[in-house]
């Protein structure tokens, strides 16, 4: 018998996690539309909220593309990190919350300054420039919850690589758009390959397989040709950011009899697909949301179009 | 003006003590950096009271607060003529609440102390206008308490967004945040405009926390390592069994102990050192030239007990240390870095420490030891403190004193160049011109096991 279960939302899914980390895989993926739809939804929950970033965003007009972006709009009482120059530079509809300053972070450099930490007042929107290396992250969560922030969200710049320490946070977000590529196929399989490696297996914790062959830990990107020779090996990366390797490679691989696995784990909860693209007419919304979320073995949310999957069975 | 180039401050261990001086905050570091020699005898004697007083209590409380202290000179030179924003003025208010934080502990402190030179303006009338309702708290935000306009477009922005929570981009209060920030700009200028007349404050208390910063810093060295309040002397530098710390820790990592070594040195003629080789003539003279420099750097001396005069400069020439990046030879920067000396010298009125480390020993030994003469010759014509040392024989200078290292005794047979030293011994003892110059090089050479062929 069927019981008809009501599919989780992207909140309820994220509800677990005391930090959360969203990551874009191209630029206009609709990371800052899922910033601000996660940020919405935990607000109407009473939750303060910590937010800071990692790279610069909220601009209100994307440098490389030059389309409008989405700002980031916060609710009074949250609590972030951002960039002095950016703190500092009040424009109405960019950066117009009313605010407190509560630290400055002398030993946190970026680009535009030191890392400042400020309560909103009011809600309004900001703009965000964090850390600029991903080892800052760790003690700017420190300092937001010290200022009473429950729940810490980062928003990670474009690509995988600005999740560079699986400690960052405790759940990702992945953000994909139709700007990624020419088709759609070619935007899902790009897609799955990279939830794919997200996914990898732990070693230790997960690794059920009786270790009859020596496990070769790689240090660093591994590439294509690092793979050369241990195509039937179990081989162990740093972490998921560390795979550069495109899918054919990882399919050799697993087809030699070999094995990839992560030393420390990212954890992937949720990806969310933006339909239309910076450059072109974009998709069609549902068939792309079905698509992918039949491609993938992660919950899948159309932001925009408010959809929602849970995980598909298997 | 001090007269020691980096290599040689290197050289001597004078830096080796400066990277040991650990000021607590950004003005006792910038104090530290732009450290002077002193000029006047009662602002040195005054800096050695501070660290004499310093020395004898725990401050470990002052140290704590002053860690807290941020750096705001740069605010300050934008508060000079320009309007603070607002993590600048949170800047301020920090360094105004640490100020307020630490002058009741200074206070308490100094009521014993009675430091002199260090003392500090409270500035509890700029700290209000930052913090007018006088809550005391770290976070700084423009509020309603500065200005009732602002308190009415808050309400009216607070009322036009509605419950507060957010909602994607929502329009129609442009106009209540444009004025807003026009209203924040007002304030931050006001306030800036209120906190200019306070700068001079500012600027005296942070100097004095440099000061203060410094001397503790000085203090706590002193104490830690024994070092001894120098006696200002008029023109005798007498230096009681002194010691060097680079080469103490250096000798320490191998086991060993540096013997301490005593010298007096009078302005009325030079000093000459003689003795065996690796007996620890450039050690001596290297030592006490370190010593010489601390006491006009305003700090206390590696040495049992210390009279040192006010120097007007500090020279060393040591071949090991001449600039060779010059494209000169070792004799050729030695002769140059002598004309540099005679300038110094030439000036009325300077008064001068000068220390010569085997001069002239890269040349032949007829006109080397003709060189050394005359060199000490020349320096006894000088009212100015000479030391050198020399391995040429017979060296005598008018008025001259003269020291021998106590050298090699109680030798057994035969042993290894490590071992040497175990033998040696360091000590300077004083002597006069007639005395025999111990010849200890052929010793040594039979020691460290020189062909025999070639004694013979």
């Amino acid at each position: 018998m069927k019981t008809k279960i009501k599919p989780k939302t992207l909140i309820e899914i994220l509800q677990p996690y005391n930090s959360i980390a969203i990551a874009g895989m191209a630029k206009n993926a609709g990371k800052t539309t899922a910033l601000n739809h996660m940020i919405c939804g935990f607000a109407a929950q009473g939750t303060t909220l910590g937010l800071t970033s990692i790279g610069l965003d909220g601009e209100e007009v994307d440098h490389v593309t030059a389309t409008p972006k989405p700002r980031i709009y916060v609710p009074a009482g949250t609590i972030i990190a951002t960039a002095e120059k950016l703190l500092t530079k009040r424009e109405q509809g960019i950066n117009d919350i009313s605010r407190q300053i509560l630290a400055v972070m002398d030993d946190f450099t970026t680009p535009l300054g030191r890392i400042v930490v400020a309560r909103a007042l009011s809600a309004g929107n900001v703009m965000l420039a964090g850390a600029s290396m991903a080892r800052q992250i760790a003690p700017l969560t420190r300092i937001l919850r010290d200022w009473g922030a429950a729940k810490i969200i980062i928003d990670g710049a474009v690509g995988r690589k600005s999740l560079a320490m699986p400690e960052i946070a405790e759940a990702v977000v992945l953000a994909v758009g139709a700007g990624l590529a020419r088709s759609m196929d070619a935007v899902i399989a790009e897609t799955c390959h990279t939830v794919d490696i997200f996914c990898l297996p732990h070693v230790g914790a997960s690794c059920a397989r009786p270790l009859s062959k020596p496990y070769v830990y790689m240090e660093g990107a591994i590439t294509d040709s690092k793979l050369d020779g241990l195509y039937d090996r179990h081989v162990v990366a740093e972490d998921a950011t560390k795979i550069l390797i495109g899918p054919k490679a990882l399919a050799k691989l697993r087809l030699s009899g070999g094995t990839l696995s992560v030393k420390k784990r990212i954890n992937l909860v949720a990806v969310t697909i933006n339909p239309t693209s910076p450059y072109g007419a974009g998709f069609d919304a549902a068939e792309f949301f079905v698509k992918m979320q039949q491609a993938i073995n992660v919950p899948v949310f159309d932001i925009v179009g408010a959809s929602c999957a849970r995980p598909r069975v298997r | 003006m001090l007269g020691l180039d980096d290599n040689q401050k290197e050289a001597i261990g004078l830096d080796f003590i400066m990277r040991r001086l650990a000021p607590a905050s950004p003005y006792g570091s910038e104090a530290l950096r732009s450290m002077a020699p002193f000029d006047d005898p009662d602002d040195l004697g005054r800096c050695f009271d501070n660290i004499d007083m310093l020395m004898r209590q725990d401050f470990q409380s002052l140290r704590d607060i002053l860690a807290h202290f941020k750096n705001i000179r740069g605010i300050l030179g934008k508060l000079a003529n320009g309007t603070l924003n607002e993590v600048e003025l949170f800047e301020t208010k920090g360094f105004l609440l640490t100020m307020e934080r630490f002058l009741p502990i200074f206070d308490e402190i100094n009521a014993k102390l009675q430091l002199s030179d260090i003392s500090f303006d409270p500035m509890t009338a700029a700290l209000d206008i930052l913090d007018p309702q006088k809550l005391r708290t770290a976070p700084f935000s423009l509020d309603d308490g500065f200005s009732d306009a602002l308190a009415d477009i808050r309400r009216e922005k607070l009322h036009r967004l509605g419950s507060g929570r957010a909602q994607l981009a929502p329009t129609g209060h442009a106009q209540i945040n444009e004025e807003e920030i026009a209203e924040e700009m007002r304030i931050m200028s006001e306030l800036s405009i209120k906190l200019r007349p306070h700068i001079p404050k500012f600027r005296g208390n942070i100097d004095n926390l440099g000061r203060l910063d410094l001397a503790m810093a000085k203090a706590a060295l002193a104490a830690q390592y024994g070092c001894v309040r120098p006696q200002i002397s008029k023109n005798t530098v007498a230096l009681q069994n002194m010691i060097n710390p680079m080469v103490a820790a250096a000798l320490a990592q191998k086991g060993r102990a540096m013997t301490p070594v005593s010298l007096r040195l009078d302005a009325d003629g030079p000093t000459i050192i003689t003795g065996a080789n690796m007996g620890g003539k450039s050690v001596a003279i290297k030592t006490a030239v370190l010593n010489a420099a601390l006491c006009v750097l305003g700090m206390f001396v590696f040495a049992k007990k210390a009279e040192i005069p006010l120097f007007d400069g500090i020279f060393l020439v040591s071949q090991d240390l001449q600039d060779t990046a010059a494209g000169l030879s070792s004799f050729g920067g030695e002769v140059a870095s002598l004309n540099t000396l005679a300038t110094a010298l030439n000036t009325p009125k300077n008064f001068l420490f000068i220390a010569l480390d085997e001069p002239a020993r890269a040349t032949n030994p007829a006109e080397g030891a003709a060189i050394v003469r005359a060199v000490a010759a020349w320096l006894a014509g000088y009212p100015s403190v000479s030391l050198l040392s020399t391995h040429y024989d017979g060296i005598t200078a008018p008025n001259a004193r003269y020291y021998r290292v106590a050298g090699l005794a109680n030798l057994p047979q035969s042993l290894s160049r490590h071992e040497i030293a175990d033998f040696m011994d360091y000590r300077l003892i004083e002597t006069t011109a007639a005395d025999p110059i111990p010849r200890d090089a052929l010793k040594i050479c039979k020691l460290l096991g020189l062909d025999e062929g070639l004694m013979a």
